[in-house]
This record gives structure tokens, C-alpha cells and sequence, in this order.
């Protein structure tokens, strides 16, 4: 069955559809509500299998600091400019970013984040 | 809430408008506002026709009462800003059902991703970059103490901290334990500079809450958040990238030159603009409208209000936070 089309595939298919030949049929109001409706099927489809990479991005940032919360020893002042942290952050805040916004994150952290899903 | 009583609104806009007591009024909601809802209102034989702004079934914790907004909205037209014109505010419950100001309606549209692509709205962009940096100087001339605005309070003594406190006591509210928004909110604690000067800030100054037509622009919308503080707030949040709708090469909003909006508003007010406070205060716009997003999210997750668009505005959140990781890098902390 090498005709058949990837889960990937059939969902950039049906969100194109309902975007090019749907939306422009519809009255302002129900198009607004459709393109919103296909926004969230496209981010719900590269959110998946990243749960488990967040999780540990998020952990990554959270061993930054010998207390248990992270935030709490930011706000405090005592992490102010640290590399390591910023690096732990800027990880943790593109796999996060890569469901809503992929076009945002540069194309070596949009590689790294893909390699994760497989 | 009760149901509209359109005979009672008929008469309340004839004591206002000079329009018939007893004309056909007709109601029509409109999309837009997630905080408030928004009403057209068409009177039979009369060629004005109004908004009629009313509270959101569930509203955010910094945005102001309608009748505040209306004062707002009040003040800024004295100024000489553009703005829909102020008619009516009805505190009563007996006329709409709950309180509701009521403004001209006025031409054009405020879609700012539409606005960004279409050309032919907003007239000549340079003339609309220059108009819109004017308008802001305009409303910068309202000062602390202005009669009508005392419910704004006290100006902070110290702007700059204010927002982060205040920022701070949101992500707290919300329960969000969030160490990439934590880590700009220290940013801007450490970084952002004290205030030369404090005005009245529109608070919401952006593409997507000004109204153009093919002639330009014609009234600034949406005053629910003014406050006291550094006008630097006002001119970056319009400039941060996280409203320039996808046209980072239009620094001003997505619409225009950063220069050409600057140099409207430096002819208007008189005042220099600091650009290392603008780029400041634009880290600060991401924090915020971080936090607006997390608000409006709340709004859905807490069950009390079923929506996709604030279940997604919710989402916006982690792009903001990665936006605001990246603008404050090591090499951007000063040493302490």
C-alpha cells in the first residue's frame, strides 16, 4: 500500500481544503470560526509525541537550582544572566513554541525538535 | 442579565442625538473584543449608526469598567485624538440588561492581519506611520490628575517597577509557576530604565486596535487598560515584533518605518524618544502580552467560559516566553 497517504499528509490535505476551497465560500463569521478550528487541528498534530520531550526540557530547567523551584530562585535574583539556565530555557521555550509557531524557531532548533517526534 | 429593552435604548439615544423617540432601533452583534461585547445599533431614518460596548461574560483582572473606558474615551477626545465620538454610559440595568457606553460608529476596519497585507487601507504608510506616532503624543499630553480620570489612581512613583510587580501579581494570581517568564521579569527588573516623564498611556497601542479606511486612519480603539506611566511603554509596545502581524520589516506596527512613526510623534509632542528605553520597554511587551495571553487562556481552562480562540490565545504564551528568552540573552545582563 505504498499509495497511501502519511497521517501527516492527510491532515495538511484536509486543513489546506478546508482553507482554499471552504473558507472563501463562507460568510465572515463562520470562516473565522473555521480557520480557527483548522489552526488548532494543525497544532494539535505537532504537539503530539512531544510530550515526553517537554517534560524533560522542563526538568532540565528545573535542576537549575538546588531548591525546588526554579521560578521562585529566578524571581529572587539569584540566577541573574546564568548561560547554563538561559540555554535550558531557550530549549525548554522552542519545543513549546514548535506547535503554535514552528516558523519562529531557527532552522537548527526546528531539525532538533522534529528528530524528537520520530 | 434581563433582555435588551430596544424602546427604552431608542429614547435614551433621542434624549442624546436628536434622532426620533419612537424610531425602529436595530441590534446586530459584532465579532471583535474578547473582553467586551460589541453591538452595532442602526436607527430607522437616521445615517449615524453606533457601538454599543458591553462587559464579556467573563472579563480579565486589569481591564477597566466600561464606564471607565467611556471616561477614557472622554478625555482623549477633548485631547483632539482620534476617537469614536463618546454619546452615552448607562449605569442602569433596565435599558440593556447590564451597564453599556454607547460611541458613533466609525469608518473602516481594525483587522490588523488584514491591514498589514491590503494596501489599499490606512491611504499613503508613511502618512499613516506619521499620523499614528502623532495621535500617541496627543494622548501623552493627558497628565496625573486630569479631572474625569481620577479612578486611574496615583501616578507610580517608579513606572518602570510597577510593571514588573504588577505582572508578577498576575502570574501569581493565576497560580502559573513559568521560569522563562520569570527570567524576563528580572530582566526588566534589572533593566528598565526609570521614567523621564509619566503620562496617560493608551496601554493597548497597536495594529488591530486602530481603525483605517482607503483614506487612513480614522479613530484609535479600545482603552480598557490606560494607566498612568512611561509613554516609552505606549511607543514600544506599537513597535515590539509580537504585533507586527508576520512584517518584521515594518518595525512600526507591521505597517510602516519605525523612523517614520517616531518622528510623527517627536514633531507632535516636542519630546526626543530614548531608544534604549524603547528596547527596554519591547522586552516588556512580550512579558506582558505573555501574560494577557495566559490570562485570556485561564478564561477557558477554569471551565468558565467555552472557547477555541481563548484556548489558543492561551497557546500564544510559549511563543512570547521563547521571543523573550531570546532578547535577553547573557550578554544583555548588565553586571550588578
Amino acid at each position: 500500500m505504498t499509495n497511501d497517504l502519511s497521517a501527516s499528509d492527510l491532515l495538511q490535505l484536509a486543513t489546506a481544503h478546508l482553507r482554499e476551497r471552504v473558507a472563501p465560500n463562507l460568510d465572515a463569521d463562520t470562516r473565522y470560526n473555521l480557520l480557527l478550528a483548522a489552526r488548532a487541528s494543525e497544532i494539535a498534530w505537532r504537539d503530539r509525541s512531544l510530550d515526553a520531550a517537554r517534560d524533560e526540557a522542563e526538568r532540565a530547567v528545573a535542576r537549575m537550582s538546588a531548591s525546588s523551584d526554579i521560578a521562585a530562585a529566578i524571581r529572587a535574583g539569584e540566577k541573574d544572566g546564568d548561560s547554563a539556565l538561559h540555554g535550558a530555557l531557550l530549549a525548554m521555550t522552542a519545543i513549546a513554541t514548535y506547535p503554535t509557531r514552528p516558523d519562529f524557531l531557527t532552522e537548527s532548533e526546528r531539525a532538533e525538535i522534529e528528530q524528537l517526534r520520530r | 442579565m434581563s433582555a435588551p429593552d430596544l424602546e427604552a435604548l431608542a429614547r435614551l439615544i433621542a434624549r442624546h442625538e436628536g434622532t426620533r423617540p419612537n424610531a425602529a432601533l436595530r441590534l446586530a452583534a459584532l465579532r471583535g473584543g474578547a473582553i467586551q461585547e460589541n453591538w452595532l445599533v442602526s436607527i430607522a431614518g437616521h445615517s449615524t449608526e453606533y457601538v454599543l460596548r458591553t462587559d464579556a461574560p467573563a472579563t480579565i483582572r486589569s481591564s477597566h469598567t466600561r464606564e471607565q473606558e467611556f471616561a477614557l474615551v472622554n478625555a482623549a477626545h477633548a485631547a483632539g485624538v482620534k476617537v469614536a465620538r463618546p454619546i452615552i454610559y448607562c449605569g442602569e440595568t433596565n435599558v440593556f440588561g447590564k451597564p453599556f457606553a454607547l460611541y458613533e460608529k466609525m469608518p473602516g476596519t481594525a483587522l490588523g492581519s488584514r491591514i498589514v497585507k491590503d494596501m489599499s487601507l490606512g491611504g499613503d504608510r508613511r502618512e499613516l506611520a506619521l499620523s499614528l506616532g502623532r495621535e500617541l503624543a496627543k494622548i501623552h499630553r493627558i497628565h496625573p490628575g486630569h479631572r474625569g480620570l481620577e479612578f486611574l489612581g496615583e501616578a507610580p512613583p517608579d513606572p518602570a517597577r510597577a510593571h514588573v510587580a504588577h505582572l508578577r501579581a498576575a502570574l501569581d494570581a493565576l497560580g502559573a509557576k513559568r521560569p522563562a517568564l520569570e527570567w524576563g521579569l528580572r530582566w526588566l527588573e534589572r533593566h528598565l530604565p526609570p521614567a523621564q516623564r509619566v503620562a496617560l498611556l493608551h496601554s493597548d497601542y497597536r495594529t488591530g486596535n486602530y481603525l483605517v479606511d482607503a483614506r487612513g486612519l480614522s479613530a484609535i480603539l479600545d482603552w480598557e487598560f490606560s494607566h498612568w506611566g512611561d509613554p516609552h511603554f505606549d511607543l514600544a509596545w506599537f513597535c515590539a515584533k509580537c504585533w507586527r502581524f508576520g512584517r518584521n520589516d515594518r518595525e512600526a506596527g507591521g505597517i510602516g518605518a519605525r523612523e517614520d512613526f517616531y518622528e510623527g510623534y517627536e514633531s507632535e509632542s516636542g519630546e526626543t524618544i530614548d531608544r534604549d528605553a524603547i528596547a527596554a520597554y519591547e522586552v516588556l511587551a512580550h512579558a506582558r502580552w505573555a501574560v494577557i495571553a495566559l490570562e485570556q487562556g485561564e478564561r477557558h481552562t477554569s471551565g468558565r467560559e467555552s472557547s477555541l480562540e481563548l484556548a489558543l490565545t492561551g497557546r500564544m504564551a510559549a511563543e512570547l516566553e521563547y521571543e523573550l528568552v531570546r532578547m535577553t540573552a547573557p550578554d544583555r545582563w548588565r553586571a550588578a
